[in-house]
């Protein structure tokens, strides 16, 4: 795409630049697209508020090294066992003497972890089998319908849980467990939006000029599909971070000593009923993550799909 | 010289000597229907173009009717073969709507105002409402029958229905009103018929919201209501589900539906808008028939100029909200506001060669 | 005026009905067909070899191929799959490396604690959560409108297991308002003949209302655990298809009708918005058993979840296959039925 002689920024402010009417190249329409947006997105307040949660998370998994202020692995039985949240242990310490705050903040590390591997595994299975069957049509269409229905039929944690049981317990087994679940709705999504965008007349021309199918879907098609694939991911992502707790509260997931939340609770449990801080923090970690996955995602549907019945 | 020049000059006749093609005709064979003198004309002020000024609305009403029953008619209007006849001694007016104001929120913040100012006075008589969509004239019918949307304000200096006073009316009064003396038919059957009740129980569901008649008695009358618009098989019909009709048959139910508590006034918001035109004649054909009959009084609310000019004794153009003209259907050719004038000029008419075609061009101070 | 209804012949509406139930019964087939494939693969996928686990690792090799043998290991994978459905149709999921019992008994025993529970959950969820999400769309906006939100923001994103956690630390250790984990105190256990399996029932139907209010008391918290996160979800959709119901023009008709508004919401806004939440409540059931894992763990109840993790624990995989067809077909089934209600319950879908 030439890019013509733009009216330079210092004319106009960026602002204007972005949402001219009058676009002079692609790249300035498809910026003030993404800008018109981001200025849906940031005038919900709760949107935001998710955004930063999760910007946070990232951040604090990034330097967790540095903001946990004990060792999440070591602690001294002697004296620091079970001990109730004070000024020295903002959560207080489990039973092996082992600060919870910074086992919370490294145990950030593996739910990104989790979230990011799952999102990356299942998200482009279900866009390419999804645009697949979109644009081809025919018996392919039905048959990977079919197994895609088939997929969404299945209970995910029950499933998971046989998975990682089979497979034996470990976040790269859970990771794969979950994925295999997940990836039916984004196939369904980027289906029904190939259907609608191979009717649209662009792609009766490139065809034409001779594009081979696997060039249209991919270069053409699949662009168009990821963002309602994006937000649908980001609203999964706080079922799939429930979920990864769920299996770890089970044993299944990131092994001890790791400081996996789900596993966290589950140590917790033991001591409940008297120590309860113990359990208490790691979950209220888990419930803020996936609040903020779901406040995210939520904003992000608003800002991308506008037409939804609020 | 075209091909049908030379045939016409070879039987002896042109063009222009013909007749204008009369595009009310409809494709059926009129159906015969009673005459009856229930229509009185309010007396037509011919050509007014209403400014902003209210004060000539309530001159209009209670005016007497002037001498001449004043429509050149047609010849053999099967839709109206009954015109308005001479004037009886004026009745009381039916309804009565001074300085109608419809305003809703917008994204900004600030009111849009839909409905700005509507003034007329309706007798036992028809009066259509014409405009392009966004002109207000739902939200004018709307607002009538206390249906405006709960973020809607609604004002008026005086909303008057055969004395009682809509603006003042507790809401259990204006749901009494509402199907029992004042019925609105609305567009199409399809979405305005609730899917998933039958046909004949939608039908006595109005009836005995408003008389208490036993569950046989409702049922008999619901079958009276559908003959009489004319369906052939009413037992069947009342069994049937809206998806299972046709969009004309649907429209039938819902007159009957709407009429069967014997309203006074008929609010019908473009009501064969959405069907086809073999079927749209029918449909008034029966409109036509139970509105005379039972002396109602009828607001037609449509967007087709030439169909409400055939149905109804005057016409209000409406645009931006407001009415820009108040005219007898009879001296439509007259009227005077360039808005209307535009639009009976886009009226395309089959002796015409005109080219190119004439559009509307909308001044802003229409709207004003 | 002639206006004929379009009449299709017995014949042909038979045959049409004939199509659908074909499809919708293959389509049940190959979805179970599928959950089978799943879980042989994984029972075959285990690591352990089966053979091993059973005759232990110091047996002597002819032992050891006699088991392989008699658990058909030689044969093709599948012929192993065509008995592996055999075995299942008959209900044969094998017998459990833990109790010794074949792994059909030990459903049978623990599965009618997880449906009282599950049952119980949904009857509060959708109670509840129906009347509250039509409150929530008539008043749109107010208060119950934001707690619904609030609420259902909430039961999507808190762990089921930790917010039982809490529950118990606070209603039972803290405040001591209900019993604790389990499902009847150990002093009435005895005392109930077990006839259906759900002790609410059992115990009233022996008048032993001692013995149900014990069982109430335990069945309280996670019922109502359940119950909350049944109803964040269903009040949640139930408000927003009643918002698209009342948007629509036929209840603008019905209110130019003069009906009351009362009438209305009721019989023509949320009968037609019970069409598609149905499917709600069923699709929330199978959830429900679903969590029933996380659950019972928490509240030690004896029911089919519980005892698929105590053999995930032990790794019985027979045991944890077999509860896993189980909830899994449950799932499956209740999918497909509210796919089935859903046509059945929209006239316009409707097979005439």
């Amino acid at each position: 795409m030439t890019r013509s002689a733009s009216s330079s920024p210092g004319k106009e402010s960026l602002h204007d630049w972005l949402m001219s009417e009058r676009p002079h190249s692609r790249r300035q329409a498809s910026l003030g697209r993404a800008y018109g947006a981001w200025r849906t997105f940031a005038r919900n307040r709760l949107a935001m508020l998710g955004l930063v949660i999760v910007i946070a998370l990232v951040l604090v998994a990034v330097f967790a090294d540095l903001l946990a202020p004990y060792s999440p692995y070591i602690g001294d039985l002697r004296t620091t066992r079970l001990l109730p949240p004070s000024s020295a242990h903002w959560f207080g310490t489990d039973d092996q003497g082992r600060d919870i705050l910074s086992r919370i903040i490294h145990g950030s590390r593996i739910t990104l972890y989790v979230v990011a591997l799952v999102a990356v595994l299942a998200a482009p299975i279900g866009l390419i089998v999804g645009t697949v069957a979109g644009y081809a049509g025919g018996w392919l269409d039905a048959a990977l319908m079919r197994i895609t229905d088939i997929f969404l039929a299945f209970p995910r944690l029950i499933l998971a849980l046989a998975f990682v049981a089979a497979l034996g317990p470990g976040i790269e087994n859970a990771v794969i467990a979950i994925a295999i679940t997940s990836w039916p709705p984004y196939a369904r999504i980027a289906r029904a939006e190939t259907l609608t965008i191979r009717q649209a007349d662009y792609i009766a021309a490139v065809r034409l000029i001779g594009a081979s199918p696997w060039r249209i879907v991919l270069r053409h098609i699949m662009p168009l599909c990821v963002p309602s694939v994006i937000v649908r991911v980001t609203l999964d992502m706080a079922g799939i971070i429930l979920t990864a707790a769920g299996l770890g509260f089970l044993g299944l997931g990131a092994q001890p000593p790791m400081p996996e939340w789900g596993a966290l609770i589950a140590n917790g449990r033991l001591y409940v009923l008297d120590q309860w801080w113990v359990a208490a923090a790691p979950g209220a970690a888990i419930f803020l993550v996936s609040l903020a996955f779901n406040l995210l995602g939520d904003g992000l549907r608003d800002a991308l799909d506008p037409k939804g019945v609020k | 010289m075209s091909i049908i020049d030379r045939a016409l000059e070879k039987s002896g006749a042109s063009i222009k000597a013909l007749p204008p093609f009369d595009e009310s005709l409809p494709l059926v064979p009129p159906q015969p229907v009673h005459t009856s003198n229930a229509a009185e004309p309010v007396a037509p002020e011919p050509v007014t173009a209403v400014d902003a000024a209210p004060a000539v609305a309530p001159a209009v009403a209670p005016a007497v009717a002037p001498a001449a029953p004043a429509v050149a008619a047609p010849a053999a209007d099967p839709v109206r073969p009954n015109p308005p006849r001479a004037a009886k001694a004026p009745a009381a007016p039916v309804l009565i709507v001074d300085d109608l104001r419809v305003s809703f929120p917008n994204r900004d913040g600030g009111r849009t105002e839909a409905v700005r100012g509507v003034s007329f006075t309706l007798g036992r008589e028809r009066l259509g409402i014409v405009g392009e969509s966004g002109s207000g004239k739902s939200q004018t019918g709307r607002a009538i029958l206390g249906l405006t949307a709960p973020e809607g304000l609604v004002t008026a200096r005086r909303m008057e229905f055969h004395g009682t006073d809509l603006l003042r009316s507790s809401v259990k009064e204006r749901r009494a009103l509402r199907g029992g003396r004042i019925a609105m038919v609305l567009q199409d059957p399809k979405f305005s018929l609730n899917p998933v009740m039958s046909i004949g129980n939608q039908i006595v569901e109005t009836l005995r919201a408003h008389s208490n008649v036993s569950a046989k008695q409702a049922r008999a009358k619901a079958l009276a209501a559908l003959e009489a618009v004319q369906i052939d098989q009413p037992e069947r019909v009342y069994k049937l589900y809206p998806h299972e009709v046709s969009g004309g048959m649907g429209q039938r139910a819902m007159i009957a539906m709407m009429l069967i508590a014997d309203p006074e006034l008929l609010i019908a918001d473009e009501p064969t808008s959405a069907l086809d035109v073999t079927v749209q004649l029918q449909v008034l054909a029966i409109l036509d028939r139970l509105v005379t009959d039972r002396g109602m009084g009828l607001v037609f609310i449509s967007h087709d100029l030439r169909l409400v000019s055939t149905f109804c004794d005057r016409i209000l153009v409406m645009y931006a909200g407001k009415v820009v003209e108040e005219v007898s259907s009879g001296a439509l050719a007259d009227a005077k506001h360039p808005y209307t004038r535009g639009l009976l000029n886009c009226l395309p008419k089959l002796a015409d060669d005109r080219h190119p075609l004439p559009t509307l061009d909308r001044k802003p101070e229409w709207a004003v | 005026m002639v206006q004929s209804l379009p009449a299709k012949s017995g014949g042909a509406r038979f045959v049409g009905a004939l199509k659908s139930g074909v499809n919708f019964l293959g389509v049940i087939l190959l979805t179970y067909l599928g959950l089978l494939a799943v879980t042989f693969f994984i029972g075959r996928v285990m690591p352990i070899d089966p053979v091993l686990a059973i005759v232990g690792d110091r047996a002597p090799e002819h032992v050891v191929q006699r088991v392989r043998e008699e658990l058909g290991l030689n044969k093709p994978l599948y012929t192993q799959f065509y008995i592996y459905l055999k075995k299942i149709a008959t209900g044969d999921f094998g017998t459990s490396v833990l109790t010794s019992n074949p792994v059909m008994t030990d459903i049978k025993r623990t599965f009618p604690a997880t449906i009282e529970l599950a049952t119980v959950g949904i009857i509060i969820g959708a109670g509840l959560g129906i009347p509250l999400g039509v409150w929530a769309a008539v008043r749109r906006g107010g208060l119950v409108d934001q707690v619904v939100r609030v609420m259902g923001l909430i039961g999507y994103s808190v762990p089921i297991f930790w917010l039982g956690l809490m529950g118990l630390v606070l209603f039972y250790a803290k405040l001591g308002w209900i019993a604790g984990p389990g499902r009847i105190d150990v002093s009435y256990e005895y005392s109930v003949t077990l006839v259906s399996g759900f002790l609410l029932l059992d115990t009233a139907r022996q008048g032993q209302w001692d013995a149900f209010r014990n069982v109430l008391s335990h069945l309280i918290l996670p019922a109502g655990l359940l119950g909350y996160f049944s109803l964040a979800y269903i009040s949640r959709m139930t408000r927003s298809f009643m918002l698209n119901e009342l948007a629509q023009e036929y209840v603008i008709a019905a209110r130019a009708k003069g009906l009351s508004e009362t009438r209305i919401i009721w019989r023509h806004a949320l009968r037609n918005a019970m069409v598609p939440l149905v499917t709600v409540v069923a699709l929330s059931y199978a959830g429900l058993l679903e969590g029933s894992v996380l659950t019972e763990t928490v509240f030690a109840w004896p029911g089919l979840g519980l005892y698929i993790t105590n053999s995930l624990q032990n790794a019985d995989m027979n045991a944890v296959l077999g509860g896993t067809i189980v909830v899994g077909s449950i799932f499956i089934g209740l999918n497909l039925l509210s796919d089935l209600l859903y046509k059945l319950l929209d006239p316009r879908t409707r097979i005439r």
